[in-house]
């Protein structure tokens, strides 16, 4: 049976075993919908860039400070001049692919011991050979450890070729040899045996191949004193073979000595084990006779100083990144750096800063713990990806400080991401940002910062100016973070009704799905389908769909509804919330401009549609709106950014993303996660899951002082409609206590009844439940609808 | 917030409260939390009311089953409920047939890992394709002639499986664990059936229930036993959120 390392892949439901997770932090959800959403489209990734192979080999796009700590660390050596070359690149790509490799290359490890293994035994290799199991129980808290790694296997299988071919397959001294290593290798899981000694007679190369596998085995076999001493012995005889290798393997039982197991997580290692191995290594590294063994004691030594030294190797490891010290194992060196740096100071956040209960505004840089400060001023490197997370005023002033010390990119960079337009100073930035060429790898970093303050300055024609050529440079139906970030800035800066649609739509990157799962284009079956090929398809981001739902008049909805401009769902969409926004606000006149459109795109609405421009009063209008709207709940007076509403718009969706919710207005600055729509509950009680941030979008500048003004005055409207079926139930109730004999009556008072079971509510909608559902029983005992509505809803 | 009128919900058992938690008329605890490959620190259940259900490995069923055991330590009172779960991977290379030899071993390998101090319970999680359910139910046939009698052998179960599909009516087990969650193409038409008021159809499912901090719970669910997963490593702090989302 093989056994294999973990697999760093990500399986639905399941998390990643030894890495920190990559969580993907999600666009926040619209705060119109009620209903929590599982699928996110991601416009601009915040924790990692997409693709990686692009970032890697040096287009950084527009670096992000809430990356993860080995995306920084890349980008910094990048941003500094000193890409990968092809080798390097492959050695670092090694951090992403490192549970893989390793899978690969025990099971190789085995295969290899198995093929040599019967081939010296005259035997024909038969696929799957016996495999033994690589992995020892500590015995404790549940855990096991890999106890002989490929390199054990693939050296007793080159091992014994070579002996084989020196005394022959199947020959009486390969068959001891052979079972003299199943033995050692029996050791490797919970098995406990150790080789007898070599015969007497036995030719001189084999008793010492003999005392190298009974030192084995007792290394394997947790004996490890016994391992060092016998491993000492070995090195002491120099007619070994052995003799080079024996002073690692000594070393290396000391450090597997000092490990393994760990009987108390609070104290992972024994010190003094370790630093006599530290002691041993060090030794090994300074004896040129021992050269070949050098890069595997290098590498143990690495593991010991990770633990003994950290902040010490931290800095070394920093140095090899950003490629200023010795080249190392790149891959590998990324891995021990963000790790220390997790140990040291914290796992990194997407939040503001790495010091909880800091408030950033008040924050002084001796307020930064110690140890942080310390790992600051050890190297740039550190001290840049450290800066970068903070993103606090400290940070920036920091950040400026160092820039004006040494005019270098990252740290120009790292300025800017935590500038405003208001600071003093900032023309200087603007100006070094100005003179970074467009080939430079911090280009577009800089140049969305300088945008981003230009637009903070009101000086939006110059933002114009800068971006709209950038987006030549990337075609315009592929998706891409970069150029979703100039478009955001456009969309602000946008100067005509017309460049204001066109930016107002972004391609998202990927589908966040789950965990920390995603999928970008083929790979997002889920979201194929007829009428929707496109998963990427454009769509409203947050900013753009609160602008148009704030900010803009229903005149000029209408118009862009009408319009070719918006891509077709969207348009669709914008119809269809722009046609409810005009009957709840009672602007007839807005809402028959898009009836023609509304029917033809949705059929069955429009004998409602024709209801509503047929009536004559404003009762009436009223009456005829909700009663259409009732029938889909996929209606609501508002575009949704980001992913539009999955579920048909005729059918009820199964999350409560029906119709609009209480939580109406942009200025709750959040909403808990299902609490208004039970019975699916907030599993963490009262606390919102998250907060989604509030949208207070800037007016358009294109806009009049009188659109702009209709604009505020619809907004306020609308936000004192309520919850849907409170607004359903007043208006059908009214309707139906003055127009009893109305044949549509208890249509809409079971549809009243079924909206507050289905839709958003507050404590209001259980009495008008209740009301429509007696009024229905009642007075129109024999409907269909009534038979239909067996119950109110609380 | 708003709850449904009238719950049509066949609840079979009975609740017992005991603080903020509850023990079950069963012996079982009513919340069980599944504990992942990392470190986790669980001392701080020290009543015996919660249980843990951790991962004790994973099973990859490659051209010959490839075993996964835990790395990452577990640390839990010695009056905590286990339940050993592992996991069954598939990878590019699983085979179309098993052989009998193939799931002696896969069977061998699961009791093997979950045949720890304290574990009572043996839960399997397989995502089985339709073209592998012949399989898994060999598969558990093997695994429960392997294990003891008086411990309990579960599975973890799509939503399907219990909703509509009822392939698993005869399995030879003690309860299937619906997962309520990363439910994928099925989500829709489980959770409006659920909304619906309808239950699962099988038996075997209605015992308990499988959620994840970061998805809606069905509230006429809650009475069940639970089985919870968190995506960051469990606090106390989340546990006791948990235990107040469960309260009626």
């Amino acid at each position: 049976m093989r056994t294999i390392w973990p697999s760093n892949r990500n399986v639905v439901r399941h998390y990643l075993p030894l890495c920190v997770l990559a969580l993907v932090i999600l666009v926040p959800p619209n705060i119109f919908s009620c209903g929590p959403y599982f699928t996110e489209a991601v416009f601009v990734p915040q924790t990692q860039p997409v693709p990686l192979k692009d970032y890697l080999a040096g287009d950084l796009g527009v670096v992000q400070p809430t990356y993860y700590r080995a995306y920084l660390a890349v980008a910094y050596r990048i941003l500094s001049g000193r890409a990968f070359d092809p080798t390097q690149l492959a050695k670092v790509q090694l951090y992403w692919k490192y549970n893989d490799t390793v899978i690969k290359d025990l099971d190789a490890a085995q295969t290899e011991w198995g093929v040599a293994r019967d081939t010296a035994l005259g035997e024909k290799p038969s696929p799957p050979a016996e495999k033994d199991d690589p992995y020892g129980r500590t015995g404790y808290y549940f855990t096991s450890f890999l106890n002989c790694t490929p390199d054990a296997y693939r050296n007793a299988a080159l091992t014994l070729g070579e002996r084989t071919q020196h005394f022959g397959a199947a020959s009486a001294t390969i068959k001891d040899w052979v079972a003299a290593q199943s033995a050692v290798f029996a050791n490797c899981g919970d098995g406990h045996s150790t080789p007898p000694a070599a015969p007497a007679d036995a030719p001189a190369i084999i008793k010492a191949d003999r005392n190298y596998q009974i030192a084995a085995a007792l290394f394997y076999g947790g004996k490890y004193q016994e391992a060092v001493a016998a491993f000492d012995k070995i090195a002491a005889d120099k007619s070994s073979p052995w003799s080079t290798l024996a002073p690692y393997l000594a070393a290396r039982a000391l450090v597997r000595q000092g490990t393994v197991p760990v009987t108390d997580p609070q104290v992972p290692f024994n010190a003094q084990l370790l630093t006599e191995a530290e002691t041993r290594l060090k030794a090994i590294l300074a004896n040129k006779e021992l050269a070949s063994i050098h890069p595997a004691a290098e590498h143990t030594l690495a593991f010991v100083e990770f633990r003994l030294h950290p902040e010490a190797r931290a800095h070394v490891l920093a140095l090899r990144i950003a490629g200023e010290g010795h080249e190392g194992n790149l891959g590998q060196d990324l891995i021990d750096y963000t790790q220390l740096l997790n140990k040291l100071i914290g796992t990194s956040s997407s939040d503001s800063d790495t010091v909880p209960g800091a408030k950033p505004a008040e924050m002084k840089m001796k307020e930064i713990p110690q140890q942080d400060r310390a790992l600051m001023q050890a190297d740039d490197l550190t001290d840049w990806v450290i800066t970068a997370q903070l993103q606090n005023p400290i940070a920036h002033q920091h950040a400026v400080e160092v820039w004006r010390q040494k005019h270098s990119l990252p740290w120009l960079v790292a300025a800017m991401v935590t500038s405003s337009a208001a600071d003093p100073g900032v023309d200087d930035l603007l100006k070094a940002a100005n003179g970074v060429p467009a080939n430079s790898p911090g280009y577009d970093s800089v140049t969305y910062q300088r945008a981003r303050l230009l637009v903070e300055s009101g000086k939006a024609q110059q933002v114009r100016d800068l971006l709209a050529p950038q987006l030549k440079r990337f075609p315009a139906d592929a998706p891409n973070a970069t150029r979703n970030l100039y478009t955001g800035l456009l969309f602000r800066a946008s100067n005509t009704f017309e460049d204001f649609l066109k930016y107002s739509t972004q391609r998202p990157v990927y589908l966040a799905t789950g965990d920390d799962e995603s999928c970008g284009g083929s790979d997002c079956p889920d979201y194929i389908t007829k009428d929707n090929p496109d998963p990427l398809a454009p769509l409203f981001d947050d900013y753009s769909a609160a602008t148009l739902n704030q900010r803009v008049p229903t005149a000029l909805l209408s118009k862009a509804a009408l319009g070719g401009q918006l891509p077709p769902k969207l348009r669709d969409a914008l119809t269809s919330a722009t046609w409810s926004r005009a009957v709840l606000l009672g602007d007839a006149a807005s809402a028959k401009q898009l009836s023609s459109t509304l029917s033809q795109q949705l059929p069955p609405a429009a004998k409602y549609v024709s209801s509503y421009d047929a009536a004559t009063d404003p009762a009436a209008r009223d009456f005829a709106g909700a009663f259409a709207i009732l029938h889909f709940p996929g209606m609501n007076p508002y575009v949704n950014g980001g992913l539009l509403r999955q579920t048909p718009i005729g059918q009820i969706d199964s999350f409560r993303q029906n119709w609009w919710a209480q939580d109406f207005s942009a200025d709750s600055g959040g909403i808990v996660y299902g609490s208004i729509c039970g019975p699916w509950s907030d599993p963490r009680g009262q606390a919102p899951m998250y907060v989604i941030p509030t949208h207070n979008p800037a007016s358009p500048g294109f806009l009049t002082p009188e659109e702009r003004t209709l604009a505020d005055t619809q907004w306020k409207q609308l936000k004192q409609v309520g919850p849907a079926p409170d607004y359903f139930g007043r208006v059908v109730l009214d309707w139906a206590k003055d127009h009893p004999d109305d044949q549509r009556v208890p249509e809409a008072l079971s549809l009243v009844v079924r909206a507050t079971r289905y839709g958003c509510n507050d404590k209001q909608s259980g009495g008008f439940s209740r009301r429509a559902f007696d009024l229905l029983h009642q007075k129109y005992p024999k409907s269909e609808w009534t038979a239909k509505t067996p119950h109110w809803y609380q | 917030m708003s709850r449904y009128k009238i719950l049509p919900v066949a609840l079979g058992l009975l609740l017992v409260l005991n603080g903020s938690t509850a023990v079950r008329r069963d012996g079982r605890p009513h919340l069980t939390l599944w504990a992942w490959e990392r470190s986790e620190q669980l001392t701080f259940l020290n009543s015996g009311d919660v249980g843990v259900a951790f991962l004790a490995g994973s099973v990859y069923l490659d051209t010959s089953p490839v075993l996964r055991p835990r790395f990452q330590p577990l640390r839990v009172s010695p009056s905590t409920p286990l339940t050993a779960v592992v996991r069954i991977e598939i990878t590019p290379q699983t085979p179309t047939d098993f052989s009998d030899a193939y799931r002696a071993e896969v069977a061998r390998q699961i009791v093997h890992l979950s045949d720890l101090p304290g574990v009572h319970e043996l839960q399997v999680d397989f995502d089985a394709r339709r073209s592998q359910r012949h399989f898994y139910r060999q598969l558990l046939e093997a695994v429960r002639a392997q294990w003891p009698a008086d411990r309990r052998l579960s599975i973890t179960a799509l939503g399907s499986w219990c909703l509509g599909d009822d392939w698993i009516a005869d399995l030879p087990i003690d309860e299937a664990v619906p997962m309520l969650f990363r439910m994928g193409m099925d989500e829709g038409n489980i959770l409006h059936a659920l909304s619906n008021g309808e239950d699962f159809r099988d038996p075997l499912c209605r015992s308990s229930v499988g959620l994840s901090t970061d998805e809606p719970w069905p509230q006429p669910l809650l009475d069940r036993h639970v089985f919870v997963f968190n995506t960051r490593p469990w606090d106390a702090q989340m546990v006791a959120a948990v235990q107040r989302g469960l309260q009626p």
